[in-house]
C-alpha cells in the first residue's frame, strides 16, 4: 500500500529550541493513526507541521519534507495544503455563528457561495451533518448559535465542518479529552466510519482508544518517533523498551 | 492573635473597597446633578437651536452653532482616527512577525499618548494650519483631534482583537481560508461592537477637548459651518470663553449640561449596538 502522506526529515524549532528531530513517518489511506506519547514529546507540534499550520505561530523554523500523494506540500499553497488536510482541535471551536452558518463559512470561501447553489450547499451541509450523525439532533434548529450546542455535538460539527471541503486526511488533536464516556464513543465510532472515506491521523493521550480505533500506531518521545507499526503489534510486541514502558503506563 | 490580624485587615480592605466604589459613584452623581441642576433652568428649545447673541456674545441666545461645530470636529477625528487605527490594530494583532516590531509600535503609541493636547494643538496649527494650508478649519481641528484619539482607540481594538479566541481563527485557517478572509468574515464581524464601543469612546474623549482645536478650528463666534474648511464654534471652546471672559456663569452651566449629555449619548451607543446585536 502506498503511503498518502510521507514526511521525511522534517525538522521543527521554536526559537532553536527543537521540538521535532528529524522525523520519519508514512501515513496510509483508509486507516486511523494514533499519535501516542508523553505531554510534551510534540505531538502537537508534529500534527501541526503536517498542514503547514505551525508556520502562522512566531519564532518557528521548519525543515525537510513532507508529500501529500507524492506531491511536496511545501510546493502547494498552505490553502491548498489546508483544504486537503482538515483538522479539528482539542476544545471545539465552534465559530459564533449560527449551525448553518458554522457549515456554510468554508463552502462560501471555496465558492460554493452564489445564489443558484443554495440548494447544493444545503445539500452538503445535509450530508456532512449526517456523516457525524448531527443532522436529526439539529435538523430544526439549524439557525440556532452553535455555541450554544453541548460539548459533544459542538465537536462532532466541527468535525462535520472539516468534511465540507472535502479533504483526504483528517488530523484530529486529541478531540475526545473534554468529553464525557459516551460523547467520546460517539465520536470513536463515527471515525471508524469516516475512515472508509478519509485518512485519519489522530493524536490521543489514552492508549485505549489508541488500541480500540486505530489502524497503525506511532510513538513518540521527546520530539523523535520511537516506534511505528501496526496497533496490534505495537502493543502487544513492543520492540522498543521505551514504547513498553510507556504502554504499561511509566510515563504520564 | 495572628487569626485575628488577618480579620481586621481582611475587613479594613473590604472597607477601603467598599469606600472606593461607593466614592467613585457617588462624586459621578454629584457632578451630574450639579450640572443638571445648575444648567438646567437654561435648557430650552431656543438655547438649543438658536445663535449666541447679546453683547459681550453669548450673553443671551443659543448654541447651535458650537452643538453643530462639535459634531463636526468629533465625526472628522473619529474617520481620521480609525483609518488609521483599525489598521495598525490589524497588523499588530495578527500580522506583524516579531515581538520586536510589536513592542517598538507600541512604545511610540504610548508615547503618542503622552502627549500633552496643548502641544498637538501647537503641532496642529503648524502643520496642518499652516503649512498644509488648510487654515483655521474643522478638517485641521478634526485631523488634530483624530492624532490625540487615534492610541487611545488603537490601544482598545488591538485588546479586542487580541481577545479574539485563538483556536477559533486557527479552525478557520485550517480550513483552508486565508487569514484575510478570516479577519473579514469571521473576526471583524465578531469584534464590531467592542471596536464601535472603542470608537465611540475615543469620540466622547475628542468631543470634550479643548487645547488640540484652540489654534487650530476653534472659534469665538462662527455660524453653522458650511463645510470643513471653514472654522467652527465648539462646546468645550465655547464654555471656555463664556467662564474664562466672564460672559454668563448660568449659560456657561447650560453649556456643560449640553456636552455632558451628548456624551452621556455617545456612550450609550455602543450598548445599544451590544444589545441589538446579541438579540439577533
Amino acid at each position: 500500500m502506498l503511503p498518502i502522506l510521507e514526511i521525511r526529515q522534517l525538522a521543527v524549532a521554536f526559537d532553536n529550541k527543537k521540538i521535532l528531530k528529524k522525523i520519519d513517518a508514512n501515513f496510509y489511506p483508509h486507516q486511523i493513526t494514533a499519535i501516542i506519547g508523553p505531554s510534551g514529546c510534540g505531538k502537537s507540534t508534529f500534527l501541526k507541521s503536517l498542514n503547514r499550520l505551525i508556520e502562522d505561530e512566531r519564532g518557528v523554523s521548519l525543515s525537510g519534507q513532507i508529500h501529500l500523494d507524492g506531491e511536496d506540500t511545501f510546493t502547494l499553497s498552505p490553502e491548498e495544503v489546508r483544504r486537503r488536510i482538515g483538522m479539528v482541535f482539542q476544545s471545539p471551536t465552534p465559530f459564533p455563528l449560527s449551525i448553518y452558518d458554522n457549515m456554510a463559512y468554508p463552502l462560501r470561501y471555496h465558492g460554493h457561495g452564489a445564489k443558484k447553489n443554495k440548494k447544493s450547499l444545503d445539500s452538503i451541509i445535509r450530508n456532512k451533518l449526517e456523516d457525524v450523525g448531527l443532522f436529526e439532533e439539529v435538523k430544526d434548529n439549524l439557525a440556532m448559535n452553535a455555541t450554544l450546542l453541548s460539548g459533544g455535538q459542538q465537536q462532532r460539527l466541527c468535525i462535520a465542518r472539516a468534511l465540507t471541503v472535502e479533504p483526504e486526511i483528517l488530523l484530529l488533536d486529541e478531540p475526545c479529552s473534554s468529553l464525557d464516556v459516551k460523547n467520546t464513543q460517539n465520536i470513536e465510532m463515527m471515525l471508524r466510519t469516516l475512515c472508509q472515506q478519509y485518512s485519519i491521523i489522530i493524536v490521543t493521550h489514552n492508549l485505549f482508544q489508541a488500541r480500540r480505533i486505530s489502524h497503525q500506531t506511532l510513538f513518540m518521545l521527546d520530539g523523535e518517533i520511537i516506534e511505528a507499526g501496526s496497533t496490534k503489534d505495537l502493543f502487544e510486541n513492543p520492540r522498543d523498551s521505551r514504547t513498553a514502558e510507556y504502554i504499561s503506563g511509566i510515563y504520564g | 492573635m495572628r487569626n485575628n490580624n488577618g480579620k481586621t485587615s481582611h475587613l479594613s480592605l473590604r472597607l477601603w473597597l467598599f469606600l472606593s466604589v461607593f466614592l467613585v459613584m457617588a462624586s459621578l452623581c454629584v457632578i451630574f446633578g450639579y450640572i443638571f441642576i445648575q444648567g438646567g433652568s437654561e435648557l430650552s428649545l431656543s438655547f438649543l437651536t438658536n445663535m449666541p447673541q447679546g453683547f459681550p456674545l453669548g450673553i443671551d441666545g443659543g448654541i447651535w452653532p458650537a452643538i453643530v461645530g462639535s459634531f463636526w470636529f468629533t465625526t472628522i477625528a473619529c474617520i481620521f482616527a480609525s483609518f488609521l487605527a483599525l489598521p495598525t490594530a490589524i497588523f499588530l494583532a495578527f500580522y506583524a512577525k516579531t515581538t520586536r516590531i510589536v513592542s517598538l509600535c507600541h512604545f511610540f503609541i504610548h508615547s503618542m499618548a503622552g502627549i500633552p493636547s496643548i502641544i498637538l494643538g501647537l503641532f496642529g496649527y503648524t502643520f496642518f494650519v499652516v503649512t498644509l494650508d488648510f487654515g483655521v478649519s474643522i478638517l485641521s481641528g478634526g485631523l488634530i483631534l483624530g492624532i490625540m484619539i487615534f492610541p487611545f482607540i488603537e490601544v482598545r481594538v488591538e485588546k479586542t482583537l487580541l481577545e479574539f479566541p485563538k483556536n477559533i481563527m486557527q479552525a478557520s485557517i485550517s480550513l483552508g481560508i486565508t487569514k484575510t478572509w478570516t479577519l473579514f468574515h469571521l473576526i471583524l464581524p465578531g469584534c464590531i461592537g467592542n471596536i464601535a464601543s472603542a470608537i465611540a469612546l475615543g469620540g466622547s474623549f475628542a468631543m470634550g477637548a479643548t487645547a488640540p482645536i484652540l489654534f487650530t478650528g476653534a472659534v469665538l463666534f462662527a455660524p453653522s459651518p458650511r463645510s470643513i474648511f471653514s472654522p467652527a464654534m465648539a462646546l468645550p471652546n465655547h464654555l471656555y470663553i463664556l467662564v474664562g471672559q466672564g460672559v454668563s456663569i448660568s449659560k456657561a452651566y447650560g453649556t456643560a449640561l449640553v456636552l455632558i449629555i451628548l456624551l452621556l449619548v455617545l456612550n450609550i451607543v455602543p450598548l445599544v449596538i451590544k444589545m441589538y446585536r446579541k438579540e439577533r
